[in-house]
């Protein structure tokens, strides 16, 4: 359970700003399907300006809780791709 | 098998070599100090050590348990980097929450230098305020070896003074590997010093040798 609140702590960042970005996208496009495809897009590039380029020691964080970061990189994509499924079907 | 032990580390850099066949180990209550000359290996060692970088070859091994990565290492190694690592934006007392185990918060929520940072974010933090915690937050988690990487780096001398009677006090149970070069610290606390030079590790065993290497000056 500490382990996927650290996940989600991690992914927080992520997940507030792709929908900040991909609403107006959405909107612009008269489409709210767009929404599920863009969010997972805008996280995965959030993700690595965020931690791979400005802040890759907070990865040391998470390294220390025995997260490794494939394992982060792969939860920034079932997020992404839960938001597809859900967007797509909505 | 109640140690860390580390064998056939081999490390180069555009065909230099940082780290040649390096050999360590480290019991539980041990305190070992690292020291050597700037860019000599000692982060790196401590890196390829944690699985967080790769080497040519290399042996880790602890409780009978092989480390390869930063996976193996939960609950067994834990590892202090030389820059800032908390997340930021989160108020310490989340952090404190998240990263700790229940029976260890405690502790840690009511020490004298980390309650009055409980309320602020780590970016509010001055550099020394962060390093206290982030020292804080690895003491006392659950693991059974830490790597300190320069923990005494841009902290006051009664913050450092505090962080080596915490060392002292966790070593009971804890086995350390600490580098900095605030050396005389290191000397200080550590039971044993390996001297890391040209590649290879060298023990210290008496003052004599570290005259010799520059790090005291001989008094007639």
């Amino acid at each position: 359970m500490r382990l996927l609140k650290n996940i989600l702590l991690f992914q927080k960042k992520i997940v507030f700003t792709s929908y900040i970005i991909s609403i107006p996208i959405a909107i612009l496009f008269k489409n709210i399907n767009v929404v599920g495809v863009s969010v997972m897009f805008v996280m995965l590039m959030l993700h690595f300006f965020i931690y791979e380029l400005k802040n890759q020691d907070e990865y040391f964080y998470y390294y220390n809780l025995g997260i490794t970061k494939l394992q982060l990189w792969f939860s920034t994509l079932f997020i992404g791709f839960i938001n597809v499924i859900i967007f797509t079907f909505l | 098998m109640r140690s860390l032990f580390v064998d056939s580390i081999t490390k180069s850099y555009n065909n230099r070599v940082i780290l040649s066949d390096i050999f360590l180990s480290c019991e539980i209550g041990e305190i070992k100090g690292l020291i050597g000359r700037n860019g000599c290996g000692k982060s790196t060692l401590l890196k390829i050590i944690f699985g967080v970088e790769k080497a040519e070859n290399k042996f880790v091994r602890v409780h009978g348990k092989l480390i390869n990565n930063t996976l193996d290492c939960k609950g067994l190694i834990n590892y202090l980097p030389q820059k800032h690592f908390l997340p930021n934006g989160i108020k310490i007392s989340k952090i404190i929450n998240l990263f700790l185990e229940k029976r260890y918060r405690e502790k840690l929520l009511s020490n004298q230098f980390v309650k009055p940072l409980l309320n602020r974010t780590s970016q509010e933090l001055s550099g020394g305020e962060r390093r206290i915690v982030e020292i804080l937050l690895l003491i006392h988690s659950n693991s059974k070896f830490i790597l300190l990487d320069e923990p005494f780096n841009g902290v006051s001398p009664i913050l450092k003074e505090y962080i080596a009677e915490c060392i002292l006090e966790v070593s009971k149970n804890k086995g350390v590997i600490i580098t900095d070069h605030d050396y005389e610290n290191v000397l200080k606390i550590a039971d044993t010093i390996t001297f890391l030079k040209d590649g290879y590790l060298r023990e210290i065993k008496e003052r004599s040798e570290l005259i010799e290497l520059g790090y005291f000056v001989k008094v007639d």
